[in-house]
């Protein structure tokens, strides 16, 4: 039934081994953020984060094959130190081009002192999908793919 | 217009029928409870989205499924897995390799 189920929702999940109030912090910190999003040649360079609900944020990414761009979005939901909902869209680097915005939820659940992190990204739309925004991809693709 | 196309249940299921088996519109519109019209709406935009083909044979319409932009969106979705699963590795990496040594508790946001 794997069309019935909503396709357009992605689910990743992961055990990190330490309290929910440090990796909540490492979500909403500017200085953690750039120490790990991002996969394989896309890095995070900077952050500014306005964390209250309707407080903006945005953080420059950097590829090796795309340059620099930019995510940004506002934040829906604040819950310390369980739960972040926050907007998600690529500004293209060309003025005017179409902005897109999906909704990333995350979620931190207390696993005896460890704490998984639960994200749920919705929301896709198909201005997404053109080519200026397959920012870092490749890169993330290719970083597994050595690994399998 | 993919995106938009399965975003509606109805049509989610439409195409799960013809993920099995080419269709005639009469068939493919029974399970649901809604009139022919209303079934031919939601055809025409998957159609319009490319997800089905039509042919017609004699006076009946038969449906076909036609996968690439389906395969297309959900590889665009498994890019965002692939950086969110990498993020997630270096989350982990950074946080369990530099914890300070007495309590990570008193972290301010």
């Amino acid at each position: 039934m794997s069309t019935t189920a909503n396709p357009l929702k992605l689910q990743v999940n992961r055990v990190i081994k330490v309290p929910r109030e440090r990796v909540f912090a490492a979500w909403t910190t500017p200085a953690d953020i750039i120490k790990w999003m991002g996969c394989g040649n896309s890095k995070a360079l900077s952050a500014d984060v306005d964390l209250r609900v309707g407080g903006k944020y945005q953080i420059n990414m950097q590829s090796s094959d795309c340059g620099t761009m930019q995510v940004s979005g506002v934040y829906r939901e604040i819950k310390s130190p369980s739960h972040l909902v926050f907007t998600w869209g690529w500004e293209g680097s060309e003025p005017g081009s179409q902005r897109s915005e999906t909704l990333v939820t995350v979620d931190l659940i207390d696993r005896d002192g460890s704490t998984e992190v639960r994200i749920a990204h919705e929301g896709f739309t198909d201005a997404e999908t053109c080519d200026k925004h397959q920012f870092g991809w490749n890169a993330c693709l290719d970083k597994f793919e050595k690994l399998a | 217009m993919t995106f938009a196309a399965l975003a509606d249940p109805t049509r989610r299921r439409m195409l799960e029928s013809l993920s099995h088996q080419q269709m005639r519109v009469t068939d493919l519109a029974e399970p649901f409870a809604m009139s022919l019209p209303a079934v031919s709406k939601h055809l025409r935009v998957l159609e319009k989205a490319g997800l089905l083909k039509r042919r017609r044979i004699g006076r009946e319409h038969h449906l076909e499924l036609e996968p690439a932009p389906m395969k297309k969106a959900h590889l665009w979705i498994e890019h965002y897995r692939k950086f969110w699963e990498g993020s997630l590795d270096s989350l982990a990496d950074y946080l369990e390799n530099n914890q300070p040594k007495k309590t990570t508790k008193r972290k301010k946001t």
